[in-house]
Parts: structure tokens; C-alpha cells; sequence
């Protein structure tokens, strides 16, 4: 027993972190800054202690239900390394708001903690627990703004499907349990060789719940309202923290199932062609609507769709052998810098909340601050893929494995909606660099903490870029599913 | 006088699922919405609860409690965000509530 509370020594100071966080904010409601600097701690700590571990084997605790092995220490140590970013970063944010509430911090450790849980989780009530101890927090987060009717019209959105898929994934562990008598993953692997419809059907619904959660085209549409009316801190971190967790959930419950089944053959095939649709589908509808996008906040939630397409490219990669995706790993690696960088930077923006920030904020940023249109540029192409930058790593590889799959021409439409989707990231470079300021456009206010943050995270981008070796040696190494 | 077979429990959780799925979809109030998602965790416990009738196992039961702690948490959170909407636009319903759109 003393040995499962040492392996899980990262979640207890995370749980800790929480409590403490959570006592400071009641103590001290007038100040967000104690609450800030805890949680902080927290995250910072947490990330040592997590990342500092290597297990050799993965070791399971709570009857089976709890994975402790490198894949969910190093989500642990990332995701907190990510809401260090955030917290760190965009803490100039709330005070220009006026968002005097300390709860924030600790609902957001709440957020991290159900985030790594559910992509550690072995066990179907288990993920759903962290499902929603991840979305509660992410709900009333986006209602941050109280006296924004915007703000608050996207919590709601996102609560009510929120919470209907919720009830969808629920559906769905329970034919998974009718059909099998168990609910723990490996359980049901082992069940799964002598199929069912009601296996199948159960095995959707789950994943149905999960490509919601990613913001999968047809199920996308929430996102772009969402994210547009959700605070600009917490946006990022729906992009960022939220998608990996969701989408690493989502890698491992399609590997729930044992795939060499021959009973569960023609299931297979199906879900395989729907995965596939589902791929084409997110980019196509990602990089044509993102380019007629003016608000940022949209461009960038239609931008993350399309990475979504990209994440399902490597999926559909190793769909057949089931071998461990590396690839959606690095993939979610080096999109979850990129995006931190870029939210971070658009945190900065001092457009009026009511309106959002728009592209016309970025004209003529050159000649304002070269230093922002730096950092800018460097975001925008990685997210584009540009060579040189992390981006152009994560994309080949995604491609690779695709292609190694099989599914040449799902590769080809992806990188033809790479270069529509350049077009948009490109545009954004453009009007910083080569037009003049319009007298509409917004301000951008630099903070230190923000500054160090977007330095950090854009060093990250040009180093792995450059030099990416020990990082993919190191992912490559860490299997995705057991 | 039949006896009370698992498969009947089952149908009639999934009509109540299906009536909460179908007045999420039609309703417009947001506590109706609200509702109708409650409804469908509901449908999902009975289900349950027949599962573990047919399997003979408790698992079925425990997840049962675990739904229903995390549905009370739920809908706290969401009464709580529909309140802040009704403060800004004084609107219950979902028809109203469009700001944000492309």
C-alpha cells in the first residue's frame, strides 16, 4: 500500500496544492496574488516531482482501475508545466478585467488534476470522473467574465453539450458494461473477442463523447462560440490542456477494444472509414473557415480544429497495428507550446473585451513593437509548419504515420488544407509587417511575467525546430497505450 | 402477474434517455435544457442498474452512486451559470441567447 502512495506521490502534491490553494483564496479574498503564487508552486512542484520519475514498467493501482507509467507522468509533469505557463503569463489578464475573484487559481488546478486523472484512468467510471472533474472547472471558468453577457452565454453553451455528452459517454460505458460484465479497460479488451452489437455500439458512444470533446468536424460546432466568449487565459487553456487530455483519452479508448478480434472485423473496417471522414472532414472545415475569420479568438478556435485533423492523422496511422501512436505525441507536444505561446500573446491584447480582438488589431505591429511581431511571427509559423520550427516537425511525422498506414490520399487533402491554412496564418504575418496601423486597431500591453512566458515557449518552438533528436528519441520511447 | 425482467428496466431507461436527449433538442428554456440533461443521467442509471441485474455484479450499482454525486455537482454549476445569464440578459431562453455566432 506505501508503495502505490510513493508512485503516486506527483497527484498527492497536486491534491494537495489544491486544498492549500483553496484555503488561501478563502483566507485571503481580497488579493489574488497569495492564491496565485500557491498554485504556482503547486503546478511548478507537481512538474518536478512527475517528470523527475521514470518508471521502467506501467504499474497499476486501485484495483487496476489507475495507470502509473511514463505516458501519464510525463501528461502530469506537461500539463502542469502548461498551467505554469498560463498562470504565470496571463495573471495581467484577470486584473485588466477586473476579474477580482482568487477562485480562479485553484478551479484551474482542479482542471489540471481532472485532466491528467482521466489519461491515466484504466476504468470507465473512473474517466468519467475526471471527465467531469476536468469540465466542471472548465465551464465556470468560461463564465469567468460574470458581467458578460457573452461569457456567459458561452459557459452555457458549453455546459449544456458539455453535460449531454457527458450523459452520451455514460451511455455508452453502460452497454460497454452490458456487453462485457466489467468496466475496467483491460476487461473489456479481453471481452472484446467475442464482439456484440451491443459492445459496438457502446464503443461509439464513447467515442462520439470524446471526438466532441476534441472538436472532431461534424462535432465542432461549439468550439468557435465558446471559445470566443471564454475569457482569453482560459481559451488557451482549453486549447491546450483540455485537447491534450481529451485526445489522448480519446487515443485510448479506441484501443480499448483488441483489434486482431475477427469477430469485431467488419465494426472495424466501419470505424476505421469514419475515423477517416471525421479526419477530412476537420480539415476541410478548419482551414476554409479560418480563413474567413476576423476575430482571433475564432481563427484560432478553427485553427485548432484543423490540428485536430492532424492529431486524427496519425490516429488513423496506427489504427491497424495498434502500435503505440508516437507520433500524436509529439504532435500534441509541439502544438500545446505553440498554442500556449500564442494565447499567451493574445492575453496581451487590449482590445475591449466586448468586442474580442480582431485581425485588424495586428496592422501595423512592426512599427509599433517589433518585438511582439517577433514572437508572433514565430507562433504563427509553427502553426503553419513552416520549417525551422517545431510545427514542421510535428506535421511530418503526423503525415509519416499516415502514410505508413496506408491512407495516401487522406495524407494528400491534408496537406493541401496545410497550404489553405498557411494562407490565414500567413495573412496575420502580413498585416503586421506590411500595413500601416489602422486607426481602429487595438493596443498590446507587454508584462514581464508574459514576456518571460512567450520568450520561453518561443525558444522552445525554434530549438526543437532546429535541433529535435533528444525530444523525439524521448516521446518515441513512451508508449501510448498498454 | 409477470415477474419484472432486466430487458424491460432496460427499454425503459433508454425511453427516458431518449426523452431527454429528444426535450434537449426541442425546448428552448434553459432549465428545461437542464432538466432534460438530468433526465438523461437518470435514463443511464437504470440502465445500469439492469446491467448489473443481468450480470449478477455490483459493479453496475457503484457506478450508479458515482453518476449521481457527479450529476448534484453538475447541475449546481449549471443553475449557477444559468443565474449569471439571467443577470445580464434576463433571458431564460436559448432562442435569445445568440451573440456569439460567425
Amino acid at each position: 500500500m506505501s508503495a502505490e502512495f510513493d508512485l503516486l506521490g506527483p497527484w498527492i502534491s497536486l491534491c494537495a496544492g489544491i486544498l492549500l490553494t483553496l484555503l488561501i483564496s478563502v483566507i485571503r479574498t481580497e488579493s489574488k496574488r497569495p492564491a496565485q503564487i500557491s498554485a504556482l508552486i503547486t503546478v511548478v512542484g507537481t512538474a518536478v516531482l512527475s517528470l523527475g520519475k521514470q518508471p521502467s514498467e506501467a504499474a497499476l493501482v486501485f484495483a487496476g482501475s489507475f495507470e502509473i507509467s511514463s505516458l501519464t507522468l510525463l501528461v502530469l509533469g506537461g500539463l502542469c508545466a502548461l498551467a505554469a505557463m498560463f498562470i504565470l503569463g496571463t495573471g495581467h489578464y484577470l486584473s485588466r478585467e477586473r476579474i477580482h475573484i482568487s477562485d480562479y487559481y485553484h478551479l484551474l488546478l482542479i482542471l489540471v488534476l481532472g485532466a491528467s486523472v482521466m489519461v491515466a484512468s484504466r476504468n470507465l467510471i473512473l474517466t468519467f470522473i475526471a471527465l467531469e472533474v476536468m469540465s466542471l472547472p472548465a465551464y465556470t471558468l468560461a463564465g469567468f467574465r460574470r458581467n458578460d453577457s457573452r461569457s456567459n452565454e458561452a459557459a452555457l453553451k458549453y455546459f449544456i453539450l458539455g453535460g449531454a455528452m457527458g450523459a452520451v459517454f455514460l451511455l455508452g460505458s453502460s452497454f460497454v458494461f452490458g456487453a462485457t460484465g466489467t468496466l475496467t479497460y483491460s476487461g473489456v479488451f479481453s471481452a472484446s473477442k467475442s464482439g456484440g452489437v451491443m459492445l459496438e455500439l457502446g464503443h461509439l458512444l464513447l467515442l462520439v463523447s470524446f471526438l466532441f470533446k476534441v472538436a472532431a468536424a461534424p462535432l465542432h460546432f461549439w468550439k468557435p462560440d465558446v471559445y470566443e466568449g471564454a475569457p482569453t487565459p482560459v481559451t488557451g487553456i482549453m486549447a491546450t490542456i483540455i485537447t491534450a487530455a481529451s485526445f489522448l483519452t480519446l487515443v485510448r479508448l479506441i484501443h480499448m477494444i483488441d483489434y486482431g478480434a475477427a469477430e469485431m472485423g467488419n465494426y472495424l473496417a466501419w470505424l476505421k472509414s469514419a475515423l477517416r471522414f471525421v479526419t477530412v472532414a476537420s480539415l476541410i472545415v478548419g482551414s476554409t473557415v479560418m480563413i474567413t475569420q476576423r476575430s482571433l479568438k475564432r481563427l484560432f478556435a478553427y485553427s485548432s480544429i484543423t490540428h485536430t485533423g492532424y492529431l486524427m492523422l496519425g490516429v488513423l496511422g496506427s489504427f491497424d497495428s495498434g502500435a503505440s501512436a508516437s507520433s500524436v505525441l509529439i504532435y500534441l507536444c509541439g502544438y500545446c507550446v505553440m498554442s500556449t505561446g500564442a494565447f499567451v500573446l493574445l492575453a496581451l491584447s487590449k482590445s475591449p473585451a466586448d468586442t474580442g480582438t480582431e485581425l485588424i488589431d495586428l496592422t501595423g505591429l512592426m512599427k509599433r513593437s517589433p518585438y511582439l511581431t517577433g514572437l508572433w511571427t514565430i507562433f504563427l509559423f509553427s502553426m503553419a509548419g513552416m520549417p525551422f520550427t517545431v510545427g514542421f516537425f510535428a506535421k511530418y511525422f503526423v503525415f509519416m504515420a499516415s502514410m505508413n498506414g496506408g491512407e495516401t490520399v487522406v495524407v494528400v487533402i491534408a496537406a493541401l488544407c496545410t497550404v489553405v491554412g498557411a494562407y490565414a496564418y500567413l495573412r496575420a504575418i502580413a498585416l503586421m509587417t506590411m500595413r500601416e496601423a489602422a486607426p481602429t486597431s487595438g493596443e498590446w500591453e507587454l508584462t514581464p511575467g508574459s514576456q518571460l512566458v512567450a520568450v520561453g515557449a518561443a525558444v522552445f518552438v525554434l530549438f526543437l525546430g532546429i535541433i529535435p533528436n533528444a525530444m523525439l528519441q524521448y516521446l518515441k520511447g513512451i508508449p501510448l497505450i498498454h | 402477474m409477470t415477474m419484472l425482467e432486466p430487458w424491460m428496466m432496460l427499454v425503459v431507461s433508454l425511453v427516458i434517455f431518449g426523452v431527454g436527449l429528444f426535450g434537449l433538442l426541442v425546448r428552448k428554456n434553459l432549465l428545461v435544457m437542464l432538466m432534460c440533461v438530468e433526465l438523461m443521467l437518470n435514463g443511464v442509471n437504470l440502465s445500469f442498474v439492469a446491467f448489473s441485474k443481468i450480470h449478477n455484479s455490483l459493479d453496475g450499482h457503484l457506478a450508479v452512486l458515482f453518476v449521481m454525486t457527479v450529476a448534484a455537482a453538475e447541475s449546481a454549476v449549471g443553475l449557477g451559470l444559468v443565474i449569471a445569464l439571467f443577470r445580464t440578459l434576463k433571458t431564460v431562453d436559448s432562442d435569445q441567447i445568440q451573440i456569439l455566432r460567425d
